[in-house]
C-alpha cells in the first residue's frame, strides 16, 4: 500500500462491535478481587491497624507482601504499600483480596486504622514557607534547576512587564478506569493491565519481586484512553496485584471505582509561573521566568515535567536574554504526574499570556506581535542549543491566518447578548525524550518478524490505546515493503515478544518507534524472499544532538512539531457563559503518516485543552480533591464543542519514518492560551488562570477594579 | 433476596435468580458475559453503558433488575446484527469517530436512539441526542460527521417517528 | 448484604406494604442508585429496604380536565416532555436535564420527592402553584409544594406514604422562561435557575410570577413582590423593577461550593430576572 492513501483504522470494528477486550473484559479461572484500603487523611504516622476477624480464603496483601517495597519509577521514593507512614489522602495501605465483592466491602468497613496525624502541606506557598517539611530534601523542594541565555542584567533602558500565571490540576478522565491482574502460573509472574508502557511496569515488577527477567511478563490489555494518566500509575498498580498473586497464588484483579480513579490517580501538575518580561521597541528582548509545580509526596515523574516545563521555553519566540528557574514541590495533596502535554502546557499558557497581556498593553494586534518575534533555525534555543531544522512558523502563520481569517475577524462587534473575542497562540513541542534521554535512558530496540505465509509481525513495547498506533506504524511498515496493511500484525504487546522499543509517551510513538520500523522494514524489504526470519533496528542518535543532562545544555530534543491555534469565543454579557465558536488550528508535523488520524489528535487536543482553558475545575482543598465524579468535574460534552478546522504545513523530518513528527500532544498546549486570550479581548480584562469560569470572569470584569 | 426475573435479552427469553436491587450493568457483564455494555462512571452520566429496555435508551447503570421484569433488553451484541448497525457502523469507520473504543458501543446504541426518534437531525438535534455520551478522545466533531453519514447512506432506513429524544 | 426488597403487584399491595418498615421507594433508581453506590458488582449500599414502584400502572400517566392536570409520579421526565397538555415552562425545565438516557429512567415524582436543591421541576412547580398528592394506606393528603418541600432533601412526606401524582392548575402564560446556568452546555446540575412568566392585557400586568432554583436549598417563590407589579400599567410596573430586584435580592442566600460561587449565583439570578422584566415589559 501507499503511506499517502487513507486507510481505515484496523481495530475499528471490533471496538465498534464491542467486541475488544479491556481488563475487565477478560476472564481468569478463578479470579480474586481486590480493593484498596487507603489513608483517610493526609499525612500520618500509622500506628495502628486492626483488621476485623479475617474469613477464610480472604487475604489481607501488605508491606510485609513484598520483597522491596518500593515502586520503581524514576526514584524509588514511593512506597507500593504504605510503610509506617502515609502522605496523602488515599495512599494505598493494602490491599484486601477475595472471592465476593460484599465481603471484601465488609472487612474494609469494619477496619480501623489509628493513626498519629503530623501537619500536613496542602499548597506551594506552605511548601515555600517551610514551617513543616515533609521530605527529606530542604525545603520541601524536590528539584530545582536554573539556566540562561544573554544576560538579563545588562537590560538597563527596557519598559519592564510582569505576571504572575496559574494553572490547576486536570485529570485525565480516560473513559476506561485503571485496573491491573496479576497472576501468578507455572513459576512466571504475569501482569495485565491498561497501561502505556509495558516495560516500565516490568522493571517495577523486577525491583519489587526480585523475580528476574525470565519469569516477569507483563501484558498489555486494550486500552481505553489513557493520556499519560497510565505512563506510571500501572507501575504501582502492578506491583500490588503482583505481591497478592504471589501470597495467593491465584490471580488477583484491581479496577478502581471512577471517583477512586479521580480522587487518587496521577493529574496534571498544578504551576505557578512568574514572567518578568523587557520590552524594547515594541520587542521582548528579555525574560525572566520562575516555575513552580506541586508534586504530591512523590517525586514520580515531576523532575521531567519540570524539564519538559522548561525546554519548551520561549515558545515559538526567539528572546535573546532568558533567565529561566523551575522548582518541584512536595505538598500532601494527590501525587501528579504524566497528562499530555506534561509540563509544556502551564509554561505555554503563562508564556503565551503574557504575550498576549504585553501587545494589548503596547497596543499591537497580538498575532503581529507573536509573529515578530518568531525563532528561526539556527537561531539558539533557551539551552543553548541550535534550532537545527527548517522552521516554517510563518507559513504556519500565515495559513492560519487564511484559515480562520484572522484580520477581519479582529474587526468583529460584540452583539447585544454576547462581547465577542479572539485570540491566537504559537506552540513548539519537542518529539521525543528530552535532551539525551532517548539514546542514554530508553535506548529503542524494534523488531519486525516476517513469517513463512508472507505476513511480518511488529514487536514492540508501544501500545494502542485510541492514538490509532495500530494503524499508523503498520502503515509505515506495508508501505516500506509495498504489502497490504492486513498482512501487517501488531498484537498487543506481551513483554515475553517484544523488545523494550520505550514508553508510549513524549508524541515519540510515531516519530521515533516509526522511524526504526521504517528502517528495519527497509531491511525485511531486502530479504523478503527468504522464509522467515527477524530484523532488528536500534535507536542512534542524530549527530546533531549535543546534550549535557548535568547543566542542561545543548538541544534539548531532536525535533520540534509547531502550532498555530485561533480561537473565537462568545462570552455572554450576563452569565458570562463562554461558548467557543471557532478553533481553527494549523500544524507542522512533518508528514501525516495519516490524515484520519492526525484529525483525530487534532480534534481531540483541542476539546482536551478547550477543558483545560475554560472548564475543568479542579481543586484541592486540605489534600482532597473536592470534584470527585463525572457531574462535578466538566470535561466537554459534545454540546460544548466548537467547529474545528485545520490545515497542515508539510515540513518533512528527515529522522522520521516519512517525515513525520510528534503530534499527541502539541494539539493541546495551544489551546488554554488561545481560549483565555480570546477571553481577554472579548471583555477586555486580563486573565491569569485557567480554567477561565464564568466565575472569574465576573470577579475580574466587576471587582477586580474595586480590590 | 434472591427472585426469579424473567426478561428478554437481546430476542432470547432468558431467567436469572438474582437480587432485584442488583444492577443490570453487572448482570449483562457478569451473568451473561455481554462485555460490550462498560462501567464508565456508574453515575449515568457518561453513556459506556447504556442499553434499550423496552426500545427505550436507559443507563444500564442506573437500572435495577426489578424494573427490567419481563420487559425486552438489547444490549450492543444485539444490537450488532441489524441493518441499521451495519449502517450506523460504516459511518463511524468512514468518519474516523473511534479512538480507543471505550465509548463507541455506547455511542452507537445512542446513534440509533437518535435516529429512530428523528430520522434526519440537524446538527443541533445530533449534538442533544448524543449529549450523553462522554468521549474523551475524538473532540466529537467525526463522531457527528459518522451520524451524518449513516444517515446519508442509511437510505431511508429511518422513517421519521416521534420528535423528541 | 442481603437487602430486602419488595416488588409490589398493584397500588394498593404497595400502600399496604409501605407503612411496615422503613422503605426506600425506588422510581427511577436514577438518584437512587447513586447515592447507594458501590463496587462494580458489589450490592448497592441499601440498608433500608427497598420498594420498587416504577411500573405500577396506577402511578403512570397523565390525564386532565378543564381545570388541572394530573401528572402521576412515576411518569418519566420523557413522558412529561412528550404531553401536549403540559405546560411549556415545565418542559423548558425537563430538556435541561441531565441527558436523554437519563429522562426516559428519572420520573417527576422522583424529583420533587428528592427535594434535591438542584432538581430542575421544583421552582417551575413553585411557579405553576402545583400541589402533591400524597397517599397511604388509608389516607390522601393534597400539599402545595411550598409546604410540601420544606428543604434540602426534605420534605412532608410521612412514613407509609407515597408521591401519587402531581397536579398543576391549568393556566395560560403568554410569556415565560426557565433559564438555567449550568457549568456546561450539556448535561450538567444547576448552579443556578431562574423560571419566569408574565401576562399583559390592555397595557396591564395581569399576572408575573417568578421562581429561583438551585440557590437556596429550597426553590424561591415569592407571591407578595410578584404582586407588586401585578394589576399595575406596563409603564408603572417598569418603574418598579429595581424595587422587585431589590426584594428579590435579599431572599437568596448562594453557597461557595465546588460548583460556583455566593456572588455568582446570586448576581447573575438577578440579572437574568432583570432581562427578563425589561424585554417582557419593553413587548408590549
Amino acid at each position: 500500500m501507499r503511506i499517502d492513501t487513507r486507510k481505515v483504522r484496523t481495530d475499528g470494528k471490533e471496538k465498534i462491535r464491542g467486541e475488544n477486550k479491556y481488563l475487565e473484559d477478560l476472564e481468569f479461572e478463578n479470579l480474586y478481587y481486590a480493593r484498596t484500603l487507603r489513608s483517610e487523611v493526609s499525612r500520618a504516622i500509622i500506628k495502628e491497624i486492626i483488621y476485623p476477624e479475617m474469613p477464610e480464603n480472604y487475604h489481607i496483601v501488605d508491606k510485609n507482601d513484598i520483597l522491596r517495597n518500593e515502586v520503581k519509577m524514576i526514584e524509588v521514593d514511593m512506597p507500593i504499600f504504605a510503610k509506617d507512614q502515609v502522605n496523602y489522602i488515599g495512599e494505598p495501605i493494602s490491599l484486601i483480596v477475595g472471592q465476593n465483592k460484599d465481603v471484601i466491602i465488609d472487612i474494609i468497613n469494619h477496619t480501623k486504622v489509628i493513626y498519629e496525624e503530623l501537619p500536613s502541606v496542602y499548597s506551594m506557598e506552605e511548601a515555600k514557607a517551610n514551617n513543616v517539611t515533609i521530605i527529606e530534601k530542604e525545603n520541601n523542594e524536590f528539584t530545582s534547576h536554573e539556566f540562561s541565555i544573554g544576560d538579563i542584567s545588562s537590560l538597563n533602558d527596557c519598559e519592564i512587564f510582569d505576571g504572575i500565571y496559574e494553572t490547576t490540576y486536570q485529570e485525565q478522565l480516560y473513559m476506561e478506569k485503571q485496573g491491573a491482574v496479576g497472576d501468578y502460573k507455572d513459576g512466571e509472574l504475569i501482569v495485565y493491565g491498561s497501561m502505556q508502557c509495558p516495560y516500565y511496569v516490568k522493571n517495577a515488577l523486577m525491583h519489587a519481586t526480585g523475580y528476574n527477567g525470565l519469569n516477569t511478563r507483563v501484558i498489555q490489555a486494550d486500552t481505553g484512553g489513557a493520556f499519560g494518566g497510565k505512563e506510571e500509575y500501572p507501575s504501582l498498580m502492578a506491583c500490588q496485584v503482583a505481591a497478592a498473586t504471589l501470597k495467593i497464588k491465584k490471580p488477583v484483579r484491581l479496577i478502581f471505582d471512577r471517583r477512586e480513579d479521580i480522587m487518587y490517580t496521577t493529574k496534571r501538575h498544578p504551576s505557578k509561573v512568574f514572567i518578568k518580561s523587557y520590552v524594547e521597541k515594541n520587542k521582548i528582548i528579555g525574560i525572566d521566568i520562575n516555575v513552580e509545580l506541586d508534586a504530591g509526596p512523590y517525586i514520580g515523574l515531576s523532575d521531567v515535567v519540570l524539564q519538559r516545563a522548561l525546554f519548551t521555553l520561549n515558545g515559538a519566540y526567539q528572546i535573546e536574554n532568558a533567565k529561566v528557574k523551575g522548582t518541584v514541590y512536595a505538598t500532601n495533596n494527590v501525587f501528579t504526574g504524566a497528562f499530555r502535554g506534561f509540563g509544556a502546557p502551564q509554561t505555554m499558557f503563562a508564556l503565551e499570556q503574557h504575550f498576549n497581556q504585553v501587545a494589548t498593553k503596547l497596543k499591537i494586534d497580538p498575532f503581529e506581535f507573536k509573529k515578530a518575534h518568531f525563532v528561526k533555525q539556527g537561531q539558539k534555543t533557551v539551552t543553548n542549543g541550535v534550532y537545527v531544522e527548517e522552521i516554517k512558523l510563518d507559513e504556519v502563520a500565515d495559513k492560519l491566518e487564511k484559515l480562520s481569517d484572522y484580520k477581519n475577524k479582529m474587526k468583529l462587534l460584540d452583539s447585544e447578548d454576547y462581547y465577542y473575542g479572539i485570540g491566537v497562540s504559537f506552540i513548539p513541542h519537542g518529539g521525543g525524550f528530552t535532551g539525551d534521554g532517548e539514546a542514554e535512558h530508553i535506548k529503542a530496540k524494534v523488531k519486525l518478524k516476517k513469517n513463512k505465509n508472507n505476513t511480518v509481525e511488529i514487536l514492540i513495547a508501544n501500545v494502542e490505546m485510541g492514538q490509532g498506533a495500530k494503524t499508523a506504524l503498520p502503515k509505515i511498515v506495508a508501505s516500506v515493503i509495498d504489502i497490504d496493511i492486513e498482512d501487517v500484525i501488531y498484537n498487543n504487546p506481551d513483554t515475553k515478544y517484544v523488545p523494550d522499543s520505550g514508553p508510549t509517551v513524549a508524541s515519540r510513538t510515531t516519530m521515533v518507534v516509526g522511524r526504526l520500523l521504517y528502517k528495519a522494514a527497509e531491511k525485511v524489504k531486502e530479504r523478503f524472499n527468504e522464509e522467515e526470519f527477524i530484523v532488528e533496528e536500534n535507536f542512534k542518535a542524530p549527530d546533531y544532538l549535543v546534550w549535557d543532562p548535568e547543566t542542561f545544555q545543548g538541544n534539548a530534543y531532536m525535533s520540534y512539531s509547531w502550532s498555530g491555534n485561533v480561537a473565537e469565543v462568545l462570552v455572554d454579557k450576563i452569565t458570562y457563559d463562554v461558548t467557543v465558536k471557532n478553533i481553527y488550528g494549523v500544524y507542522d508535523i512533518g508528514y501525516p503518516i495519516d490524515i484520519k488520524l492526525v484529525e483525530g489528535q487534532i480534534h481531540g487536543g483541542i476539546i482536551q485543552g478547550m477543558g483545560m482553558g475554560m472548564m475543568e475545575n479542579m481543586t484541592s482543598k486540605n489534600g482532597k480533591i473536592e470534584q470527585n465524579n463525572f457531574e462535578a468535574y466538566s470535561v466537554p460534552t459534545i454540546k460544548d464543542i466548537p467547529n474545528m478546522e485545520f490545515d497542515l504545513v508539510i515540513n518533512e523530518y528527515d529522522d522520521g519514518p516519512y517525515g513525520a513528527k510528534g503530534v499527541g500532544e502539541l494539539t493541546l498546549v495551544g489551546i488554554p492560551p488561545a481560549i483565555a486570550s480570546a477571553i481577554e479581548n472579548a471583555v477586555n480584562k486580563e486573565f491569569f488562570k485557567v480554567p477561565v469560569t464564568p466565575e472569574y470572569i465576573l470577579e475580574v470584569k466587576e471587582y477586580a477594579d474595586r480590590n | 433476596m434472591q427472585i426469579e426475573i424473567k426478561f428478554n435479552l437481546n430476542g432470547e427469553d432468558v431467567s436469572i435468580i438474582t437480587d432485584p436491587v442488583r444492577r443490570l450493568l453487572d448482570v449483562l457483564r457478569e451473568d451473561f458475559k455481554l462485555t460490550g455494555v462498560k462501567e464508565g462512571c456508574s453515575e449515568g452520566e457518561c453513556g459506556a453503558c447504556v442499553v434499550f429496555i423496552n426500545d427505550i435508551l436507559v443507563n444500564s447503570c442506573m437500572v435495577p433488575m426489578a424494573n427490567v421484569i419481563n420487559k425486552r433488553v438489547m444490549s450492543i451484541e444485539g444490537f450488532k446484527k441489524t441493518k441499521e448497525f451495519e449502517v450506523i457502523e460504516k459511518g463511524f469507520l468512514e468518519a474516523g469517530a473511534v479512538q480507543c473504543g471505550f465509548c463507541t458501543p455506547g455511542m452507537i446504541m445512542a446513534t440509533e436512539n437518535l435516529l429512530k426518534n428523528i430520522s434526519n437531525p440537524s446538527v443541533e438535534e445530533i449534538k442533544e441526542g448524543l449529549s450523553g455520551n462522554i468521549c474523551r478522545c475524538t473532540g466529537y466533531q467525526t463522531i457527528i460527521e459518522a451520524v451524518q453519514l449513516s444517515v446519508k447512506e442509511g437510505g431511508g432506513l429511518w422513517k421519521s417517528n416521534l420528535t423528541s429524544l | 448484604m442481603e437487602v430486602k426488597s419488595y416488588i409490589p403487584i398493584d397500588l394498593e399491595d404497595c400502600l399496604g406494604e409501605l407503612g411496615n418498615d422503613n422503605y426506600w421507594l425506588f422510581a427511577g433508581g436514577t438518584d437512587l442508585m447513586i447515592r447507594k453506590r458501590q463496587w462494580h458488582g458489589a450490592s448497592r449500599k441499601f440498608v433500608k429496604p427497598v420498594m420498587f414502584i416504577n411500573d405500577l400502572k396506577e402511578l403512570n400517566g397523565i390525564e386532565s380536565d378543564d381545570d388541572y392536570i394530573y401528572i402521576k409520579s412515576c411518569n418519566s421526565l420523557r413522558d412529561v416532555y412528550e404531553n401536549p397538555e403540559v405546560p411549556e415552562i415545565l418542559k423548558k425545565s425537563i430538556i435541561t436535564m441531565a441527558n436523554p438516557s437519563i429522562r426516559n429512567m428519572a420520573t417527576i415524582g422522583g424529583n420533587v420527592a428528592n427535594a434535591a436543591k438542584v432538581g430542575d421541576t421544583l421552582p417551575v412547580l413553585f411557579l405553576l402553584d402545583a400541589r402533591v398528592e400524597l397517599r397511604s394506606k388509608n389516607e390522601k393528603r393534597i400539599r402545595k409544594m411550598s409546604d410540601f418541600i420544606k428543604g434540602k432533601y426534605q420534605t412532608d412526606l410521612r412514613k407509609g406514604e407515597l408521591l401519587y401524582q402531581v397536579i398543576i392548575p391549568k393556566k395560560e402564560y403568554d410569556i415565560n422562561m426557565f433559564y438555567k446556568v449550568g457549568s456546561r452546555h450539556g448535561d450538567t446540575l444547576s448552579k443556578l435557575s431562574v423560571s419566569c412568566t408574565m401576562n399583559i392585557e390592555n397595557n396591564i400586568v395581569n399576572d408575573f410570577r417568578v421562581a429561583f432554583g438551585a440557590i437556596n436549598n429550597k426553590s424561591i417563590r415569592d407571591r407578595y413582590i410578584e404582586e407588586k407589579i401585578i394589576n399595575k400599567s406596563v409603564s408603572e410596573a417598569e418603574g418598579l423593577i429595581y424595587t422587585v430586584l431589590n426584594e428579590y435580592q435579599d431572599l437568596l442566600y448562594g453557597d461557595n461550593d465546588k460548583r460556583s460561587t455566593k456572588r455568582y449565583r446570586e448576581e447573575t439570578a438577578i440579572k437574568i430576572l432583570h432581562k427578563f422584566l425589561k424585554e417582557a415589559l419593553n413587548e408590549k
